[in-house]
C-alpha cells in the first residue's frame, strides 16, 4: 500500500510542474468525470440493476478523477503561496460558496428520487443533481486538502511530505475499500483496517501546526475564527453526509437523497475522509491557537528583537560607509518583512539645509517617498516627541498626501535620535491600513535607535575624518608661514638679539623679519595681523613681500611703514589692518630709530632713568590709504647708550591673563624688562616669559605672541637727544 | 561662552548700542549682526556705549572699521563713548581716534549728532 504514493509522487511532480501536463490532468479529469456523468444517467434512467463489476469501475474511476483533480489543481495552489490567513479565508469563502450552492440546489430540484434497487438516481433531475453534487463535493474536498497542505507543510521535511502522501493514498485506498467486495462481511473489516491505517497520519498532520507559532496575536486571533468558522462549516458539509452514510450502512429512511452516495459511495467515502481530516485539523488549529495567545506577547517580542538584532549586526559594519548605511537601513524594515516599503528622511545641515531630505528609499522610489508624505511636518513631530508615530489609516493624516493606490495605507515614523541630536525618521509603510502590530512598532523602534546611533558613529566619523584632514592642512600651512619667518638673527655689531614666538593656533597672526639694509644699519620689524587664520596668513605673506622689495629702499622707518601701508591698503579687506613696529638700528652712530603703525609700544630700559614706553603717533596699517597715514607717522630716534634693553612684542604678551582675568600690562612689563636689563638678550627673555607664565598661571597662550629682545652693548650715541630729560627724540616722519 | 552682548537703545534720532562684555574673533560676528541690522534699518547715527566693554581685539575693532564708511555713506557716523581707560588704550594705539569721535561720555557723543557744523577732531 506505502509504495502507491510513489508513482502518485513522480506523476505529480513530472505532470504539474509543466504547463501542458496541467492542462492534460485537467482534460483528463473532464474526461472522465464526462464519462462518469454520462453512465450514471444512463444507468439512472434505465433504472436496470448494474453488475458490482460496473459499479465497482464507476467507484475507481470516481476516486482516479478526485486523484486526477487532486493533482491538476496542485500547481494553482502552490502559486498562491504561503499564507495562513490568506488561505484559511480562502477555504472558509469556499466552504460557505459550498454551503449555499447545495442549499440553493435543493430549493430548486426539490425532492430527489432514489432507486432503492439499484441504489441509482431514481429520475434525470435526480441524476443531474448528482452529477453536479458530486463534482461540487469533489472540489470542494480537493480544495480543503490543498489549502490545509501548506499549514501541514509548513516548514516540511522529507518525512512529513512521504505523511502527507501516505494518508492522501490511505484515504483513496480505504474509499475503493468500501465498495470493492461488497457484500461480504471481509469487506468491512479492510476498510476498517484502512480507515483505521489512514487515521494515524491523519492525527499525525492534524498536529502539524508550527505556522502558528510566529503569528501575531490579532493575527492568531483572526486565524483561530477562521479555523472555527471553517470546522463549523465542514462539520455542515459532513453531516448532510451522513445521511449518505446511513444508507449506505442500509438504514437510509428515503426523506433525502444522498445524491454523492448514489453518484459513487468510494468518492462518497474519500470526501468524507477529507472532510473529517479538515474538520480534524481545524479543530486542533484553534484548540492550538487558543493554547498559543497568551504566550504571542513574549514570542512576537522575541522574533521582532531577532529581526532586528540581524539587521543590527549589518549596520555597524557600515559606518564606514555612510552611503551604504543609509541603503541597509531604509532597506531592513522591508527585507525583515515588518514593512513593504521603508525610507529614511535625514536632517543633513552639510547639505545647506536643515529640512529632511529622502536619503535612501526600498520598495518605494526616493521621489514617490518625498511626494506621497509631508516630510519635514513628519520627521519635526517625532524629533520633537522623540516617540514613534502610527498611522493606522494614513490617508486620514493630512500630512500624507498618498491616495488609495500609492501603497500608504499605514505608516509608522520613528525618531532617529542618538546622543540628544535628531538625525531624521525612519518612514515604514504597508498597504493595509492598521497593517503595523504593536510588537512590528516595537521592533521599528529598537532598530531606528541602533539606526540613530550607527548614523551618529558615521556622522562622527566623517567629523574625525574632516578634522584630520584640516590638521594636516594647517599643519602645512604651519609650516609654510614658519618659512616666512627668519630662519637666522643676522649679525649686528653691538647688538644682542633673541627672539620667542609662540602661535596660540596652527596659523597665527604674527611676524616679525629682520633686514640687513647696508652699512651697518638693519632693518627690526614686528607686526600683528588683524584676526587669525588663512586670512590673517595671506596678508602676512603680502607683508613679506613688501619687507622684500621695499625695505632696503629706505633707512627712515617712517618711509617704509608709508609704503608699506601704501602697498597694503587696498588689498587688505575693510575690517582688516595690521599693527607694525619697524625700527632700523644704525650700528654706526649707535640710533635706533623706530616708527610705529599701531603697534604695542616698545619698551626700553636704561640704568638710571628706569622703563620708557616708545609710543610715538602712527596709525595701523590699512586703517587709512595715505594721506593720513604719512602725516599722524612719527618717528622716535633713541640715542643709545651701552646697556639699553628694548623689547619689540605683539599684544598677546600684555594682554595674557590669568585666572582672575587681570592683563599682564604694560606696566608689569615695563618692570620686569627695567628690573632684567643686566643681562644678556637670551635670559631677558627667558626671564620675562617666566614672569609671564608665572603670572597667567598656564603655559598655554590664548593669544599669538611674539618678544624680540635688543640689548645694545655697542657705542655711546654720537648723535646727542635734542632733549637731554629724555633718551630719544621724536619727529614727524614726513616733516 | 559668550560673555559679549549687544543691546539697543534709542535717543532719537541716534541710537545707542550697549556693549556688554569681551568683544573679540569669537564675538565680533554679534556686534557685526547687530551693526549689520542698524545699517539695514536705515539708522546710521549710532553710539557705541563701551563703559561695560571689558576688553576688544584686533577684530573686535576691524567690526568699527568695516562699518564706518558705510554709516558716513548714509549720512550717520558711530561714534564712541564712555570706554575704560584699558579699552580706550586699545583703541588709541591704534590710531583710532584719529578716525572715530570717542568721547567720554554718551550724552557728549549724542550731543555731535545735533551740531552738524562739528568736525571730528578727536
Amino acid at each position: 500500500m506505502l509504495l502507491i504514493p510513489q508513482p502518485f509522487a513522480r506523476l505529480s511532480s513530472v505532470l504539474s510542474e509543466e504547463r501542458t501536463g496541467r492542462i492534460a490532468l485537467t482534460v483528463a479529469a473532464a474526461l472522465l468525470f464526462a464519462v462518469l456523468g454520462v453512465t450514471h444517467g444512463g444507468f439512472s434512467l434505465v433504472g436496470a440493476p448494474i453488475t458490482s463489476f460496473t459499479r465497482s469501475v464507476i467507484n475507481v474511476g470516481s476516486v482516479l478523477f478526485a486523484a486526477l483533480l487532486y493533482l491538476a489543481a496542485t500547481p494553482w495552489f502552490e502559486r498562491s503561496g504561503y499564507d495562513p490567513l490568506r488561505t484559511l479565508w480562502r477555504a472558509l469563502l469556499v466552504a460557505a460558496g459550498l454551503l449555499m450552492a447545495l442549499v440553493v440546489l435543493r430549493m430548486f430540484v426539490g425532492e430527489g428520487h432514489m432507486n432503492t434497487r439499484t441504489s441509482l438516481s431514481g429520475d434525470l433531475p435526480t441524476a443531474i443533481s448528482a452529477v453536479v453534487i458530486a463534482l461540487m463535493e469533489t472540489l470542494f474536498a480537493v480544495a480543503i486538502l490543498h489549502s490545509l497542505r501548506p499549514l501541514v507543510l509548513f516548514r516540511r521535511t522529507r518525512r512529513t511530505r512521504l505523511i502527507w502522501r501516505t494518508m492522501l493514498a490511505l484515504m483513496g485506498v480505504a474509499a475503493i475499500s468500501t465498495v470493492l467486495l461488497i457484500p461480504t462481511s471481509s469487506s468491512s473489516v479492510l476498510t476498517t483496517l484502512l480507515v483505521s491505517a489512514s487515521l494515524i497520519p491523519m492525527v499525525y498532520c492534524a498536529f502539524r501546526l508550527g505556522w502558528i507559532v510566529p503569528l501575531s496575536f490579532r493575527h492568531k486571533l483572526i486565524t483561530m475564527l477562521f479555523s472555527a468558522g471553517l470546522a463549523g462549516l465542514i462539520g455542515l458539509v459532513m453531516f448532510q453526509q451522513f445521511e449518505g452514510l446511513a444508507s449506505a450502512a442500509g438504514s437510509f429512511s428515503g426523506e433525502r437523497v444522498p445524491y454523492l452516495y448514489v453518484f459513487s459511495r468510494s468518492l462518497g467515502e474519500l470526501v468524507v475522509f477529507s472532510l473529517a481530516f479538515g474538520f480534524l485539523y481545524t479543530l486542533t488549529a484553534v484548540l492550538s491557537l487558543l493554547f498559543h495567545l497568551p504566550t504571542t506577547q513574549a514570542f512576537a517580542q522575541q522574533t521582532s528583537e531577532i529581526r532586528a538584532f540581524k539587521a543590527l549586526a549589518e549596520l555597524s559594519s557600515e559606518v564606514l560607509n555612510r552611503d551604504q548605511l543609509v541603503e541597509t537601513i531604509s532597506s531592513a524594515p522591508v527585507l525583515s518583512g515588518i514593512a513593504e516599503s521603508a525610507w529614511l528622511a535625514l536632517i543633513d545641515p552639510a547639505r545647506g539645509s536643515l529640512a529632511p531630505h529622502v536619503a535612501a528609499a526600498s520598495g518605494i522610489s526616493k521621489l514617490d517617498a518625498g511626494r506621497l508624505v509631508a516630510i519635514d511636518a513628519l520627521v519635526e513631530d517625532v524629533a520633537h516627541s522623540a516617540t514613534p508615530l502610527l498611522l493606522g489609516t494614513a490617508a486620514a493624516d493630512h500630512r500624507v498626501h498618498a491616495r488609495p493606490g500609492d501603497h500608504i495605507g499605514s505608516l509608522a515614523v520613528l525618531p532617529l535620535v542618538a546622543g540628544g541630536q535628531s538625525f531624521g525618521a525612519l518612514f515604514a509603510a504597508k498597504m493595509m491600513t492598521d497593517g503595523f502590530e504593536e510588537d512590528d512598532v516595537t521592533a521599528l523602534a529598537t532598530f531606528a535607535g541602533q539606526a540613530a546611533l550607527a548614523l551618529s558613529h558615521a556622522s562622527l566619523f566623517q567629523v574625525a575624518l574632516e578634522k584630520e584632514r584640516l590638521a594636516r592642512e594647517l599643519a602645512l600651512a604651519r609650516e609654510v608661514q614658519q618659512r616666512l619667518l627668519p630662519q637666522s638673527i643676522p649679525e649686528m655689531a653691538g647688538a644682542d638679539l633673541a627672539v620667542a614666538e609662540h602661535p596660540a593656533h596652527e596659523i597665527a597672526g604674527d611676524y616679525y623679519d629682520f633686514v640687513d639694509l647696508g652699512e651697518g644699519c638693519f632693518g627690526i620689524l614686528i607686526a600683528d595681523v588683524a584676526g587669525k587664520g588663512a586670512a590673517a596668513a595671506f596678508y602676512m605673506a603680502q607683508l613679506k613681500g613688501v619687507v622684500q622689495s621695499s625695505a632696503k629702499l629706505t633707512r627712515a622707518p617712517g618711509e617704509f611703514l608709508a609704503l608699506a601701508n601704501e602697498a597694503l591698503t587696498p588689498s587688505l579687506a575693510r575690517r582688516a589692518f595690521i599693527s607694525a613696529t619697524y625700527g632700523v638700528l644704525d650700528t654706526r652712530n649707535g640710533t635706533f630709530t623706530v616708527a610705529r603703525a599701531g603697534h604695542c609700544p616698545i619698551v626700553m630700559a636704561r640704568d638710571e632713568d628706569g622703563p620708557w614706553l616708545l609710543r610715538a603717533d602712527g596709525l595701523g596699517i590699512g586703517l587709512d590709504p595715505g594721506p593720513l597715514f604719512r602725516s599722524t607717522l612719527h618717528e622716535q630716534v633713541v640715542h643709545l647708550s651701552p646697556g639699553d634693553v628694548f623689547a619689540l612684542y605683539t599684544d598677546g604678551l600684555v594682554e595674557a591673563r590669568n585666572a582672575d582675568g587681570e592683563e599682564y600690562g604694560y606696566d608689569r612689563l615695563a618692570e620686569t624688562i627695567q628690573d632684567l636689563r643686566e643681562h644678556i638678550a637670551s635670559d631677558v627673555l627667558a626671564a620675562l616669559l617666566a614672569d609671564q607664565r608665572h603670572f597667567t598661571g598656564t603655559n598655554d597662550y590664548a593669544d599669538d605672541q611674539t618678544v624680540i629682545v635688543l640689548k645694545w652693548n655697542g657705542m655711546e650715541s654720537s648723535v646727542p637727544s635734542l632733549d637731554p630729560a629724555k633718551p630719544f627724540t621724536i619727529r614727524p616722519a614726513f616733516a | 561662552m559668550s560673555n559679549f552682548s549687544v543691546s539697543f537703545r534709542r535717543r532719537d534720532p541716534v541710537c545707542i548700542l550697549d556693549l556688554t562684555g569681551e568683544l573679540d574673533a569669537h564675538t565680533a560676528g554679534e556686534f557685526e549682526a547687530a551693526l549689520q541690522r542698524c545699517v539695514t534699518e536705515a539708522d546710521y547715527k549710532l553710539v557705541v556705549q563701551g563703559k561695560d566693554l571689558q576688553y576688544i581685539s584686533s577684530a573686535g575693532l576691524g567690526v568699527f572699521m568695516a562699518f564706518v564708511e558705510l554709516l558716513r555713506e548714509g549720512g550717520g557716523d558711530l561714534k564712541i563713548a564712555g570706554l575704560q581707560p584699558r579699552v580706550f588704550t586699545v583703541f588709541d594705539l591704534l590710531g583710532f581716534p584719529l578716525l572715530f569721535e570717542i568721547m567720554d561720555s554718551e550724552d557728549e557723543a549724542v550731543a555731535r549728532f545735533d551740531s552738524p557744523t562739528v568736525q571730528n577732531d578727536g
